[in-house]
């Protein structure tokens, strides 16, 4: 290795001192970005990803102090206890949903000569559901649920079919008895490819989210 | 169990309680079955009937959203109209035959939803009854407002006309589309000045009139019933329908009338272009009769419609009152006359 040698002045020489003082006060990277601050405490990272947080946190005083924080602050999550929070928690912000119905042949927007009937019932878990879908002439789909099972009253029922999506609650509709109905139209199943499915959900509400184990 | 108790027979699952409804109160289907339990004597509880009209109220049409409910206790009051004019027909028959019989159904104490509809179910009644009639079919031009402005916006209808043996010289429509009620009060109202218009032709005529009521339907070609109408303009087609109604006499089926008949029997012009375009393209008439005022516009639309010369009316047929053209001649009534001794 060949020596270079190199002539300073000593205000030159002073600049430099100072410059490598301050190199060493400076955190090693960049700051963690919120997705790193959760992901470490969480302890969901890669081990390459978690020495470099750590070589962070070793230069960086205030990342240090929120990961302090952040990590005190998981410990909630964690454990038996935590996993149920946080599975109470997704339901409560995405629902859940049973599928109850699936119609493959329902046929969209093809015009009967003659209005066609289907009825059928399906069990759920607050009771029978019975429905029935009617076809109009004009290609227009009315479907009907009904039930003796005053439990469902106030559910919802969410029906899709492709990209098309509807909801609607079961309400009083007679004495003792529960229901809703919902047309399709010809032109919104125009929409939709031949050979679209409709399905039916029973969506649970908020207040059951919690209770699931 | 009965066709009739079919009908009124509510189902027991809410879903299927909306075609259930549909098919009692949708074309002629419950008029027929209560004009046979009328004829047949089978039904003997009325009550339980009644009843079952109750339900459907409390445990189906009270539960509808706002939005349908108003109409569907329409139709609710005129099956329970239905009802009860059914059940004097079958129980009472003695009781609705005679001029005193319909002095004291005015006088009676009947329920108050047939009280404000006493014509129409002394008629009913009558009809169920089988009472004696005449009656004649007459065509009528019609625009479908929802089509206005289009070329082809006129139709042909029919205007089936009864002069039914009656006591109180009243007109209704008829009880067996009363599930389609008319609500243009102009149309009503011209469809009763035509009837007085034809009877006050027939008294001058020396023929006693008087004692019939008159009840009416309007029909499609395809014999559904039509609800949506309005104005007076079928009104002269009406008049000349009630003259041979009430005399038991058949109307030329060849001919059409384009005219309104205003409350002192006068004859009056409508708007002839669309319907004359329609009369002409639907090939079963060869005259239309229409009152001075039109009768060049319908002679000039006529000779349009089958592309005849310069489609001018000239003054030899204003004097004498006809334009030909094709297979059809519009003619002036003011010079041709409609009826016999008018």
């Amino acid at each position: 290795m060949k020596t270079r040698k190199i002539q300073m002045t000593t205000k030159q020489l002073d600049r430099l001192m100072t410059d490598i003082h301050a190199a060493l006060t400076e955190p090693v990277g960049d700051h963690l970005s919120d997705d790193e601050f959760i992901g470490y405490a969480m302890e969901t990272l890669t081990a390459e990803e978690v020495q470099r947080i750590d070589e962070h946190l070793a230069s960086c005083a205030d990342c240090a102090e929120g990961m302090e924080q952040l990590v005190a602050a998981s410990e909630v999550w964690r454990g038996e206890q935590g996993e149920q929070r946080l599975a109470a928690l997704r339901q409560r912000a995405f629902g859940t949903r049973t599928l109850l119905i699936s119609w493959s042949d329902v046929a969209f927007g093809i015009a009967a000569e003659a209005p066609t009937v289907e009825d059928g019932q399906v069990e759920t878990e607050h009771g029978t559901l019975r429905w029935r879908k009617v076809k109009d002439q004009a290609g227009n789909l009315t479907v009907r649920f009904g039930s003796h099972a005053m439990k469902l009253d106030g559910r919802r029922l969410r029906l899709t079919a492709g990209d098309w999506q509807q909801e609607v609650t079961l309400g009083r509709v007679a004495p003792g008895q529960v229901g809703v109905e919902t047309v399709i139209t010809r032109d919104e199943w125009a929409q939709l490819p031949d050979d679209a499915v409709l399905s039916v959900e029973l969506i649970r509400e908020d207040s059951e989210a919690g209770s699931t184990s | 169990m009965s066709t009739f108790d079919d009908l009124l027979a509510m189902p027991e699952e809410w879903e299927k309680r909306p075609e259930a409804w549909q098919q009692l109160t949708t074309s002629d289907i419950l008029f027929r079955a209560l004009h046979e339990a009328v004829r047949s004597g089978a039904v003997s509880n009325w009550a339980r009937l009644h009843e079952m009209a109750i339900r459907w109220r409390r445990e189906h049409l009270d539960y509808l959203p706002e939005r349908k409910r108003g109409g569907e206790r329409m139709k609710w009051g005129t099956v329970r109209r239905l009802l009860w004019c059914t059940e004097q027909a079958a129980t009472h028959p003695d009781f609705y035959r005679t001029e005193i019989d319909r002095v004291c159904f005015a006088l009676a104490n009947t329920p108050k939803f047939i009280k404000v509809n006493e014509a129409w179910a002394w008629v009913c009644i009558r009809t169920l009854l089988e009472a004696p009639s005449w009656w004649a079919e007459v065509p009528v031009a019609l625009i479908d407002e929802r089509q206005v402005d289009n070329e082809d916006s006129a139709f042909i209808a029919t205007l089936v006309l009864e002069a039914i043996e009656g006591r109180a010289g009243q007109i209704v429509h008829h009880p067996i589309d009363g599930f389609y009620p008319c609500g243009d009060k102009e149309f009503l109202d011209s469809i009763n000045d035509a009837w007085t218009a034809a009877r006050a032709l027939l008294q001058k005529q020396g023929v006693d009139v008087q004692r019939c009521d008159g009840r009416w339907r309007l029909r499609r070609r395809d014999g559904q019933p039509i609800q949506e109408v309005k104005g007076r303009s079928a009104s002269g087609a009406a008049a000349w329908g009630w003259y041979f109604a009430l005399t038991g006499k058949v109307p030329d089926d060849r001919v059409i009338v384009l005219a309104e008949i205003d409350s002192r029997g006068v004859l009056k012009e409508v708007g002839v272009d669309a319907k004359v375009k329609a009369i002409a393209a639907d090939g079963r008439f060869d005259t239309i009769a229409v009152v001075s005022e039109n009768f060049v516009e319908a002679g000039r639309t006529l000779k349009e419609a089958f592309k005849v010369g310069t489609a001018t009316v000239d003054k030899k047929e204003i004097e004498t009152g006809v334009v030909t053209a094709g297979v059809i001649r519009v003619v002036d009534i003011a010079k041709y006359g409609l009826v016999p001794g008018s």
